[in-house]
C-alpha cells in the first residue's frame, strides 16, 4: 500500500512536464516560403479561435534560415506556433530554383510534421496568397480542395505531396515537379470563392536550376507517361469544323529501355466517347485512329519538351537506374544535358473504345461495324 | 441415567427436563421471542413445546402438534406426524428453534419437527438483471426454494448439492451445486477444502463469502460472477462449473468465473446467436470505450496534439477557447460529478431520482458549459464513457471500469500516449496473469480453446450441437 501511495504522489506531483492546452498552440496549416535578398521569407497561415469562430491570421517573418524565421514569428504571437498539423507547404518560384534543399530542410529534420502535406509552388510570393485566404474567410482547405480537384476532376495537374517532393529534392534521377498556384484575378470579390485560385500550369525544374513549365496538354502526357490512372483523363479532339471528347480511364504505360538510348512506350487505355459534334458520319477504327493519333501528338510534345528544356521530369534516369544499371552508372550527374538530346522512342497506343452513341446518330454505322 | 421423579402440582416432571425447562426460562428473559409452552397430554403428563415465534409457524403447531397431543389417540412424541422430525438432544434445542423447528419435551425424550413459518418475499421478478424474453423468477432470500429453483431445471439424480455450515454465530448453510461427469471432480475438492477453510464468525450474504474466499483478493478484477437467475445457474452447471448457493442469499456465486463470462447476459440466450454476438462485440468494445476515452482525450490533446486529424483539433480548441481549468481538471472534476450523481441516482427512492436527473442534466451539462467551468467536449466524453459503463450490469465490472479510467487518467495525464501503452501493459499483463481456481482467467481466449469459443465473444447454436462442457475440455 506504501509503495502505491509513493507511486501515485510521485505521478500527480512530478507529471505534465510537457502539458500543453490545445487552445495555447498556434496551430499552422499552411506555410509559404520565399527567397528574398539572400534570406528565406516564412509566412504562416495560424488559425485563430479568439471569438469562438475560426478564421486566420498571416505573420511573416524574414531570417538565414527557414527555422531562425520560424522562431522569430513567436515573438509576434501570444500562442507556440505549432507546425506539427501542417497542410500546405508553398514554396516560391525563386527559393525553388535557388535554395531547394535549404527551403525544406527544417521540416525533414522536423518529424512530427509529417510527410504526407501537400506541396506547390508559388510564382511571385507565398505571402500574398496566404493573405487572400484570410481577406476572403477562407481557410487553407480550400487551397487544398483545389488542388485535389484538380488532379481528379479539373485538368489533371497531379497534385505532389511533401515525400514525393523530397524525393525529387535529392535524386539525381528526377527532377522537381510542382504544380503552380495562382491567384484568379477575374473572381476576387465574386460570390464564388472557391475559385480565388487557379492551377494552370506545372513548374518543372532541372538538376541545373532552369524553370520551364508545363503548360497546356503537356501535363496529360505527364500523366500517360507515369501511369497516373486519374478519374477523368479526358481529351478534346478535333474533327472535320467540330471536336470530339473522350475519356480515358484505366491507363497503363510503361517505357521499358530497348538499348541505352532508345527507350520503347507502350500505352494502353480505355476510352469511351462522352460528347460527340462531329458532323461527318464515321465508324469505331477512325475514331480510335483519331484518339491514338492524338495520344501520339501529346506524348510527343511532352518528350520533346523534356529534351528541349534538357529536364528529365519524366525520369527517363530512374527507368535507367532500375533497369539498365550498368549504363546508368556512366551518366554523370548533369546528364540531362547531354544525354536527352541523343534519345530515340517509339509510341505504341492502344485504345480500346468501350462506350459510344450521340443524338446526331451519326455514330449510328458504328453498330453495323461491330455486327458485320 | 436414573431420572428422579419429584412430582408437583399432582404431575410428575423429570428432574431432567425440570432443569431444561429452567434453562429455558432463564434464556427466554432475553430472548423475548421464545416460546414455551406447557400442555397437558394427560392425566399424569405434561410436555413443554419450545418454538420461536417468528421462525416457526404457530398455525402448523396447532394443527399438527397440539390437534394430535389434545386427542385421545396420543401415545408418545414419536407418533406426532411431520415430515421432517426427529430425536435432538438438549443442546441442540436453540440450534433448532432458531431454524424454523418446534421442539417437544416429554420427560427424556426431545424432538424437534419442522414448522417454518415463510418468512421471505416469494419467487419475484430479478431486478438485477432485468430478463426480456427469458423466465422471470429469481432467487429468493430462501434457500430451500433457490434449491427447488435449481432442481426444477436440472431434473437429474446427477446434480449432487454438498452442504457445509459457515459462520460460529450466524451457521450459515452453504450449498455446493455441481453435476457429476460434467464438472471437474478436483474443482469441487478444492471448493470444499476452501469453503472448509473459511474461518469467520459472520457470513451475511454470499457477496460476503467472496471476499472471504483467497482468489478474490488477487486482484481488483471480478473472480466470481454472482446471479440472481436460476436459468443462469443452471446453464453454468450443465457447462461444468460449480454453484455456490448461500442461505439468505439471493444470488448465487459461480465458480470458476472468467473475465469473458462478465460480457455475456441472460438476454443473450433468448435471440438469435448473430445478433448476441454482436451484442457482445459492442459490449467488449465498450468496456475499453469506457476504460480509454478520458485517458485518451487527456492523451492526445494534451500531450500528442499531432495524431488528432486537423479539422477535430481545431474543434477541440474552439470549445476550450473561454474555459478557465485545464483540461485534466476539467475531465477529473465532471467524472467526480459524475460519480455523485450516479452513487445518488441508484441509492435514493425513485421519487427524488428524477429531480435529481433533472438537476444534473441541468446544472452540469448545460449551465457549467455556459459558465465556463467545462468545455462541451469534456461532458461528451464523460458521458460517452458513462453510459459504456452503465451497460454492465455486473456492480464488480462496474468497479473495475472505475478503477482503470483512473489508473489510466492519471498515467496520461503524467505521461501521455505513452502513459497509457504503459498502462494498457500492465493491465494485460494482469488480467493474463490472473488465475481463478488455478484456471486462467482469459479462459478461453488466453490460452486459446477453439473448441470453447463456442460461447464466449461469438456465440454459435450451442443447443444444436452436442458441445462439451467447459471445465472438462482438457
Amino acid at each position: 500500500m506504501k509503495k502505491v501511495i509513493l507511486l501515485l504522489i510521485i505521478l500527480l506531483t512530478s507529471g505534465c512536464y510537457n502539458q500543453e492546452e490545445i487552445n495555447d498552440l498556434a496551430i499552422v496549416n499552411a506555410i509559404g516560403i520565399d527567397y528574398i535578398d539572400n534570406e528565406f521569407k516564412v509566412s504562416v497561415s495560424i488559425i485563430n479561435f479568439k471569438d469562438e469562430k475560426e478564421n486566420t491570421i498571416v505573420l511573416s517573418s524574414n531570417g538565414k534560415t527557414v527555422e531562425s524565421a520560424l522562431n522569430k514569428l513567436n515573438d509576434s504571437f501570444d500562442r507556440r506556433i505549432y507546425i506539427d498539423q501542417l497542410k500546405l507547404l508553398l514554396i516560391n518560384k525563386e527559393a525553388l530554383k535557388l535554395k531547394p534543399v535549404e527551403s525544406i530542410n527544417y521540416l525533414v529534420n522536423y518529424p512530427s510534421a509529417g510527410i504526407s502535406f501537400l506541396v506547390s509552388s508559388v510564382e511571385d510570393n507565398t505571402e500574398s496568397i496566404l493573405k487572400i485566404i484570410t481577406t476572403n474567410s477562407l481557410s487553407v482547405t480550400t487551397i487544398i480542395d483545389i488542388l485535389n480537384n484538380s488532379e481528379l476532376y479539373g485538368s489533371f495537374h497531379s497534385k505532389v505531396t511533401f515525400d514525393m517532393f523530397l524525393n525529387s529534392v535529392i535524386s539525381n534521377n528526377t527532377s522537381i515537379i510542382l504544380p503552380v498556384l495562382e491567384i484568379n484575378d477575374k473572381n476576387i470579390g465574386t460570390i464564388d470563392k472557391e475559385k480565388t485560385f487557379i492551377i494552370n500550369k506545372e513548374i518543372i525544374i532541372n538538376n541545373n536550376h532552369t524553370i520551364n513549365y508545363l503548360e497546356g496538354n503537356e501535363n496529360i502526357g505527364y500523366n500517360l507517361l507515369k501511369n497516373k490512372d486519374v478519374i477523368t483523363n479526358t481529351l478534346t479532339i478535333p474533327c472535320d469544323e467540330n471536336y470530339f471528347t473522350i475519356y480515358l480511364k484505366e491507363i497503363k504505360s510503361s517505357i521499358n529501355p530497348i538499348n541505352n538510348n532508345e527507350f520503347d512506350i507502350k500505352i494502353k487505355a480505355k476510352s469511351s466517347i462522352s460528347d460527340y459534334n462531329c458532323k461527318t458520319t464515321t465508324n469505331e477504327n477512325r475514331i480510335k485512329n483519331d484518339i491514338e493519333t492524338e495520344i501520339k501528338k501529346i506524348i510527343n510534345k511532352t518528350i520533346l519538351k523534356s529534351i528541349n528544356t534538357k529536364t528529365d521530369f519524366i525520369g527517363f534516369g530512374n527507368i535507367l537506374y532500375s533497369k539498365n544499371y550498368q549504363f546508368y552508372k556512366t551518366l554523370n550527374k548533369d546528364y540531362e544535358q547531354y544525354y536527352l538530346d541523343n534519345i530515340k522512342y517509339n509510341v505504341n497506343v492502344n485504345i480500346t473504345l468501350n462506350k459510344f452513341g450521340n443524338l446526331n446518330n451519326n455514330l449510328n454505322n458504328l453498330g453495323d461495324d461491330l455486327y458485320k | 441415567m436414573i431420572n428422579k421423579y419429584q412430582i408437583t402440582d399432582n404431575n410428575i416432571i423429570s428432574d431432567t427436563m425440570n432443569k431444561i425447562i429452567e434453562d429455558l426460562y432463564k434464556k427466554q428473559k432475553l430472548m423475548p421471542d421464545l416460546l414455551i409452552r406447557k400442555i397437558k397430554v394427560n392425566l399424569f403428563n405434561y410436555v413443554y413445546i419450545i418454538c420461536n415465534e417468528g421462525l416457526s409457524s404457530s398455525k402448523n403447531i396447532n394443527d399438527f402438534i397440539l390437534r394430535y397431543l389434545s386427542s385421545n389417540n396420543y401415545k408418545s412424541l414419536a407418533n406426532i406426524p411431520s415430515i421432517n422430525s426427529k430425536e435432538i438432544n438438549e443442546d441442540e434445542i436453540l440450534f433448532y428453534v432458531l431454524n424454523g423447528f418446534a421442539c417437544v419435551i416429554e420427560n427424556d425424550n426431545i424432538f424437534a419437527f419442522e414448522m417454518r413459518s415463510e418468512i421471505d418475499r416469494g419467487v419475484t421478478e430479478p431486478t438485477s438483471e432485468p430478463t426480456i424474453r427469458g423466465s422471470k423468477d429469481s432467487f429468493t432470500e430462501n434457500y430451500q426454494k433457490n434449491i427447488g429453483l435449481i432442481r426444477k431445471r436440472i431434473k437429474t439424480d446427477k446434480l449432487k448439492l454438498e452442504e457445509i455450515t459457515i459462520g460460529t454465530d450466524t451457521k450459515t448453510k452453504v450449498g455446493i451445486f455441481y453435476i457429476k461427469d460434467l464438472s471437474d471432480y478436483s474443482l469441487v475438492t478444492k471448493v470444499k477444502n476452501e469453503l472448509n477453510n473459511v474461518k469467520s464468525k459472520n457470513l451475511i450474504d454470499s457477496n460476503n463469502l467472496r471476499e472471504l474466499l483467497i482468489n478474490e483478493h488477487s486482484s481488483i478484477m471480478p473472480v466470481l460472477k454472482s446471479s440472481e437467475l436460476p436459468n443462469n445457474a443452471a446453464r453454468y452447471l450443465l457447462d461444468g462449473r460449480i454453484i455456490i448457493c448461500l442461505e439468505n442469499s439471493p444470488s448465487i456465486l459461480i465458480i470458476p468465473s472468467f473475465f469473458i463470462d462478465f460480457f455475456k447476459n441472460n438476454e443473450d440466450y433468448n435471440v438469435k446467436p448473430v445478433f448476441a454476438s454482436f451484442i457482445r462485440i459492442v459490449r467488449l468494445i465498450a468496456f475499453f470505450l469506457a476504460i480509454y476515452l478520458p485517458a485518451l482525450y487527456i492523451a492526445l490533446t494534451n500531450f500528442d496534439q499531432e495524431i488528432i486529424p486537423n479539422s477535430l483539433l481545431v474543434n477541440f480548441a474552439l470549445q476550450r477557447v473561454n474555459v478557465a481549468f485545464p483540461s485534466i481538471i476539467e475531465m477529473f472534476i465532471l467524472l467526480f460529478a459524475f460519480e455523485i450523481l450516479h452513487e445518488g441516482d441508484s441509492k435514493i427512492p425513485n421519487s427524488v431520482g428524477s429531480s435529481m436527473s433533472i438537476l444534473g442534466a441541468l446544472v452540469l451539462g448545460d449551465a457549467a458549459v455556459s459558465a465556463g467551468l467545462i468545455s462541451p467536449i469534456i461532458v461528451i466524453i464523460v458521458a460517452a464513457c458513462s453510459i459504456c459503463s452503465l451497460l454492465f450490469i455486473y456492480h464488480d465490472m462496474q468497479g473495475v471500469i472505475r478503477f482503470y479510467r483512473y489508473f489510466f487518467m492519471i498515467l496520461s495525464c503524467t505521461f501521455g500516449i505513452i502513459g497509457l501503452l504503459i498502462g494498457t501493459l500492465v493491465f494485460l499483463i494482469h488480467i493474463c496473469n490472473l488465475k481463478t481456481f488455478d484456471i486462467p482467467y482469459l479462459t478461453p481466449l488466453v490460452p486459446l480453446r477453439k473448441k470453447e469459443l463456442n460461447d464466449s465473444i461469438i456465440r454459435n447454436n450451442s443447443f444444436k450441437e452436442k458441445r462439451k462442457p467447459f471445465m472438462r475440455s482438457e
